[in-house]
């Protein structure tokens, strides 16, 4: 079998550490950027640098920023005395384009999971304590995945939050909207008719 | 060297990524003890099986092929799920990491089946505890592995214990009654024993006898690298008595 020129190996090889990138999706990305699109190969390459170099995490929340403080945490608009503890920047995306949440957040970065090795020091749950500690938060809502580490996580924050007298909420999980009930799994209608809502005095 | 699907019942112990959209999970089953199992395409976003395949949950599972890693070709739930919270999530995967580190794949256990069953639901119980179900466990497995002596006989004489006699614990032999004055450091009373043959961690001097021995006998058997997960039940516990406790934190 013919093999590539050095840089080409190099470049296909580089390529594969995107997910879902293969031997065969990395070689033709490769072929697609020598082959095709040279500028612009060029400007990824430069994108990635600035990326590299220009983005940090926020130095309260975590989530990805060029500043100090990412835009989320120095708005004024956003309410402070809501803190929403998520496991992924992008369950911040998620949250922030469901529209339904107008505090702040702090990004876990992964979740407690006890037989991975993950507990409370490899989170840095210490930084969140130490928000926490700083005063003005006055409700904490768990937005941690519906895994059983998700949830042990949820427990686990709910306990630091009440030590300091903040309220805990976790968020539902419920039928999914457009959902039919004859479809949804056990668990989750398990968990939505644990937290079913009254509909009779404040809704009618 | 039948090929054909095998249907068993089961729990996911621990699962994790494996490759792209797959998962690599650890199950428990009745029929085959512990064993890997390869669920494709189940960590995809949306996919039908991820929500069944978490831990704690019974589950019938149909796999293919045979050794050290089978494949997943069907899961249904066999019960309600039951809902483990706080402390008692915490103590159900100190039982998970302890069926992972002690028993070997593809060594079927009943005995130890059929309590960790029942330790989940005692778990599950709002009133119960964590410590009668964890400790009720361990003494199972541990008995399992025959790393537990009988707490009814004296090891020596062979005769059944006495409530009020003082004996010395030797966790390979058993217990053996103290000639002359008891050291009430290292004896125990009868008893302590007595309780511990029948499971009953009421008392609290019991329940931390019995956390002690078992966690020691359990230690001494794994080795390094020791349990991750009582760590973690020991770091929530902190948090807990701060809240219960929030006038002595400032």
């Amino acid at each position: 079998m013919a093999s590539y020129p050095p840089r080409l190996q190099r470049l296909i090889d580089a390529l594969r550490i995107l997910p879902g990138v293969g031997p065969k999706s990395a070689q033709r990305m490769a072929f697609q950027l020598l082959e095709r699109d040279r500028p612009g190969a060029r400007l990824l390459a430069e994108r990635l640098v600035e990326a590299i170099d220009g983005i940090g995490r926020c130095e309260r929340c975590r989530m990805f920023s060029e500043t100090p403080l990412c835009e989320l945490c120095a708005s004024p608009q956003r309410d402070g005395r809501l803190l929403c503890v998520v496991e992924t920047p992008g369950d911040v995306l998620a949250v922030e384009h469901s529209g339904a949440y107008r505090g702040r957040y702090f990004v876990l970065m992964g979740r407690l999971s006890p037989l991975d090795g993950i507990g409370p020091d490899e989170l840095q749950l210490d930084a969140l304590d130490a928000l926490l500690a700083a005063g003005g938060v006055e409700e904490v809502v768990l937005a941690t995945g519906a895994t059983v580490e998700g949830e042990a996580t949820a427990h686990f924050v709910a306990a630091m939050a009440s030590a300091r007298g903040i309220a805990a909420t976790r968020i539902a999980h419920g039928v999914p909207m457009g959902g039919e009930l004859e479809y949804v799994d056990g668990s989750t209608l398990a968990h939505a008719f644990n937290g079913r809502l009254d509909l009779g005095r404040d809704r009618a | 060297m039948s090929r054909a699907p095998q249907e068993i019942t089961g729990y996911v112990l621990h699962r994790r990524r494996y490759q792209e959209h797959a998962l690599l999970l650890e199950v428990f089953s009745l029929e085959q003890g512990r064993l890997g199992l390869v669920a494709r395409g189940a960590a995809r976003p949306h996919a039908r099986l991820r929500p069944l395949l978490e831990p704690f949950r019974a589950l019938t599972l149909r796999c293919a092929g045979r050794g050290e890693l089978r494949t997943l070709t069907g899961a249904e739930p066999r019960a309600v799920p039951i809902a483990l919270g706080g402390e008692a999530l915490l103590a159900g995967f100190y039982l998970n990491e302890l069926l992972l580190r002690t028993l070997p794949r593809e060594d079927p256990h009943e005995v130890a089946f059929v309590g960790y069953t029942a330790a989940l639901d005692s778990l599950a119980a709002p009133a119960g505890g964590v410590a009668g179900p964890l400790r009720r466990f361990e003494h199972q497995l541990l008995r399992e592995l025959g790393l537990a002596p009988s707490f009814e006989v004296d090891a020596v004489s062979g005769a059944p214990l006495t409530a009020d006699a003082w004996y010395r614990l030797d966790l390979q032999s058993g217990p053996i009654a103290v000639q002359g004055a008891p050291d009430p450091v290292r004896d125990v009373q009868g008893a302590l024993l007595l309780a511990l043959a029948q499971d009953d961690y009421r008392h609290p001097r019991v329940r931390r006898f019995a956390r002690r021995l078992f966690r020691r006998a359990l230690t001494e058997h794994l080795g390094s690298p020791p349990l991750r997960t009582p760590a973690m039940l020991a770091a929530w516990r902190a948090r807990r008595q701060l809240v219960d406790a929030p006038q002595d934190q400032t």
